[in-house]
């Protein structure tokens, strides 16, 4: 039986020595970079770093980066450099890349070709996320936010058929021409790695998830936001599509603070919780939606749908509304036990995404105490009686040992040669024995005629 | 964008005419006598007919389409740059049986008016650019109006003296509710199909010189979108005389008779020539 709950840590590595929100015009875009110091920042990433590994003696299922630019928010330019580091400080605990921002870049194969890299080193435990990054982004990458849906599906194809297609091939679409399309590596998980995409409730990228079987995380959004998007999510899968989603197709962002007592867990999470979203959360309309990153008609639904339902910006919301909404989860392991199994019965959560561990300007040993009663007192209630993560109990994409590899593979297809002039075929790997190498004519073999 | 438009619309909002040209659906105010004066607007004020498109119409025949993606115009998926704007202009043109034209046009519309030019000079019987997007001055870039602050928009587009009820760009929701906003974001969008990528066009400086039109420059002695410095390289470029009015970009809607008339009597000097 898979376990009835997945944990995962979503790191967004905010920099959060800046001034409040009611100070700034933004967190995004046009916040100074003179308030970035550079060693603050060597403490911070190491810190954070330092979190993420921790996750996996901890017992957490995944632990995962992403892609933002240009902003206090979330400083990971680079998530696959910050995924190559975890993947070498880790063996076991699977890594999100949730995700890699498509339309930002020029080229997509660069990401079908990073995560590849990064699935066969890390012994097939990438998770590939898939997005579009944010609007604020494209006012600071000259991307154009009028063709960046566009894009995004083009290069999400692009890099779906890289991976698993034979190479090469011709891609000839409407925003990428590339006459050869052939990457080395490809990933180790087949036919691919799992794919994650965001969202936010939007009935068009429910249904495309849906449509493709990926897994779907609803971001930090109110309780009953993300039980209409699940329950759209599976309506979808069932009516349209015509199969039941697993539990691992539906995650959700929600912040998670667990502490000794509800009291202790309420004081403790407040500051972290009130900076993350007065301050780090501080977008407003002209930095989050660039002209064309919707259209009108969408743009007009949003915000009559938001009116409708008295949702507030989050720089607006007090940290009572933002418990009772369900945004976020905070209290003893007991009362953090009950908010988990009401969304597994409300709306069947399958993932628990920032489940525990760091939020905004938390400190260090606060990430560190919560990721440990969150992995002592809240996981295993969750979980089978062994404790593991449930991709613990399946055999690895691919063998941890070279004993292992011979065993279980024998020799790779083929074995590389030296083509001698007589036309005979020297093995590298026996070329350095006298009595295979006696003689051999290393001249090029004679032309043919 | 049928969703989007509402029955009270921006200020001197006026229901236009739809013609179908090339392919794409266009809508169209039209009205005046005497030489035909094609006015493109830029990346706001659309769905209007105001004060200054009356007074133009006073001494023109004022042909004010709505470019694909804005105001009342549908935008087919395959417009997504300025030539496929201004090809559809020279249809409609060719609907209307009128052979050759004065072309105005403000901000991205003087752009586009410039690209018109370039691309079908023997459509053109003269030029006349106001507050114009599209060159580069070194150390002197026109402001980013994609990112504006609605909050700020008193200043930037009008210098600190508005004129009520016109409101450019992505407002914030509370003025003039939803559907402005929405309407307003729509037009935003169809700009930032058009100038994005890049918010100038290094070509002009090789291919205005030649055009050997009658020209006239237009500019606001206090715009802060458009620096002082493009209007001088645009009259430089095109050989033209240059005005400078009171007011800020939105000059066109603050001045808007001392506008029409440098216009007209720009055309009765070009026609008269």
């Amino acid at each position: 039986m898979p376990n009835r709950l997945q944990f995962h840590v979503f790191h967004l590595m905010p920099y959060p020595h800046i001034p409040p929100g009611e100070d700034l015009e933004s967190t995004w875009v046009t916040i100074p970079n003179t308030h970035f110091e550079p060693h603050v920042a060597h403490r911070l990433y190491t810190d954070n770093l330092e979190q993420l590994v921790a996750c996996e003696r901890f017992g957490f299922d995944g632990i995962i980066v992403n892609e933002h630019h240009q902003n206090a928010f979330g400083t990971i330019n680079a998530p696959n450099v910050w995924a190559a580091y975890l993947a070498a400080k880790t063996s076991k605990v699977k890594i999100g890349v949730i995700g890699n921002a498509l339309p930002l870049h020029q080229n997509p194969l660069r990401v079908a070709e990073e995560i590849a890299m990064l699935d066969i080193v890390s012994g097939g435990r990438i998770i590939s996320g898939h997005v579009r990054g944010m609007g604020a982004e494209y006012h600071s990458s000259g991307m154009n936010p009028t063709t960046s849906k566009d894009r995004f599906w083009e290069a999400h194809d692009l890099i779906m058929k890289a991976w698993t297609e034979p190479g090469p091939f011709t891609w000839q679409g409407e925003h990428y021409d590339i006459e050869h399309v052939n990457p080395w590596p490809r990933p180790l998980q087949q036919p691919h790695p799992p794919i994650w995409m965001p969202g936010t409730g939007s009935t068009d990228t429910i249904d495309e998830v849906a449509k493709r079987r990926f897994s779907y995380m609803q971001t930090t959004t109110s309780n009953w936001v993300t039980k209409r998007s699940f329950a759209l999510f599976r309506e979808i899968c069932r009516e349209k599509y015509g199969y039941e989603p697993s539990p691992a197709q539906l995650g959700r962002v929600v912040p998670t603070y667990v502490a000794e007592t509800d009291e202790q867990a309420r004081r403790e999470f407040m500051p972290h919780v009130m900076w993350f979203f007065r301050t780090g959360l501080k977008i407003p309309m002209h930095h989050l939606m660039p002209p064309g990153y919707n259209s009108a008609e969408s743009m007009l639904r949003t915000i009559k749908g938001r009116q409708a339902a008295g949702v507030k910006n989050f720089w607006e919301m007090s940290y009572e509304e933002l418990i009772d909404q369900g945004y976020i989860v905070v209290g003893s392991p007991q009362t953090v036990i009950e908010a988990y199994e009401r969304m597994i019965e409300d709306y069947g959560l399958g993932m628990a995404i920032s489940a525990g561990g760091p939020l905004g300007s938390m400190p260090h040993w606060m990430v560190m105490k919560n990721l440990q009663i969150m992995a002592e007192e809240v996981i295993p209630h969750f979980r089978e009686p062994d404790g593991r993560a449930d991709h613990l109990r399946l055999p690895r994409p691919a063998p941890e040992t070279h004993a292992e590899m011979a065993a279980q593979y024998g020799r790779p297809k083929l074995a590389p040669v030296v083509r001698l002039a007589d036309g005979t075929d020297l093995p590298t790997a026996l070329g350095h024995i006298p009595e295979i190498a006696e003689g051999a004519d290393t001249r090029p073999p004679a032309a043919r005629v | 964008m049928s969703d989007v438009r509402t029955r009270s619309g921006p200020r001197w909002h006026t229901e236009p005419d739809r013609v179908e040209v090339g392919g794409a659906e266009l809508a169209l105010r039209r009205d005046g006598a005497g030489e035909p004066l094609l006015y493109l607007h830029g990346h706001w004020l659309t769905r209007c007919w105001s004060p200054f498109h009356a007074r133009l119409a006073e001494r023109a025949d004022v042909i004010a389409p709505e470019a694909p993606g804005f105001g009342d115009s549908p935008c087919p998926p395959w417009v997504t740059d300025r030539t496929d704007v201004v090809l559809l202009y020279r249809a409609l043109l060719d609907a209307l049986g009128l052979d050759r034209v004065h072309l105005a046009g403000h901000g991205l519309g003087a752009w586009l008016a410039a690209d018109f030019a370039i691309l079908n000079p023997g459509r053109v019987k003269s030029l006349t650019v106001l507050a114009p997007f599209g060159l580069r001055v070194p150390g002197e870039p026109i402001a980013d109006v994609f990112i504006a602050d609605p909050a700020t928009y008193d200043d930037l587009y009008f210098s600190g003296e508005p004129v009520e009820g016109v409101v450019p760009g992505p407002g914030t929701p509370e003025l003039g509710g939803p559907e402005e906003f929405a309407a307003r974001y729509g037009d935003m969008g169809g700009a930032a199909r058009l100038m994005w990528d890049f918010r100038y066009d290094l070509k002009l400086e090789r291919r205005l010189p030649p055009l050997g039109l009658p020209a006239l420059v237009v500019t606001a002695d206090d715009d802060r979108v458009v620096p002082p410095a493009h209007g001088a390289r645009w009259a430089e470029l095109l050989g033209a005389r240059s005005h400078a009015l009171p007011g800020g970009h939105a000059f066109p809607v603050q001045h808007p008779e001392r506008t029409a008339d440098l216009i007209t009597d720009f055309l009765t000097e070009a026609h008269d020539a």
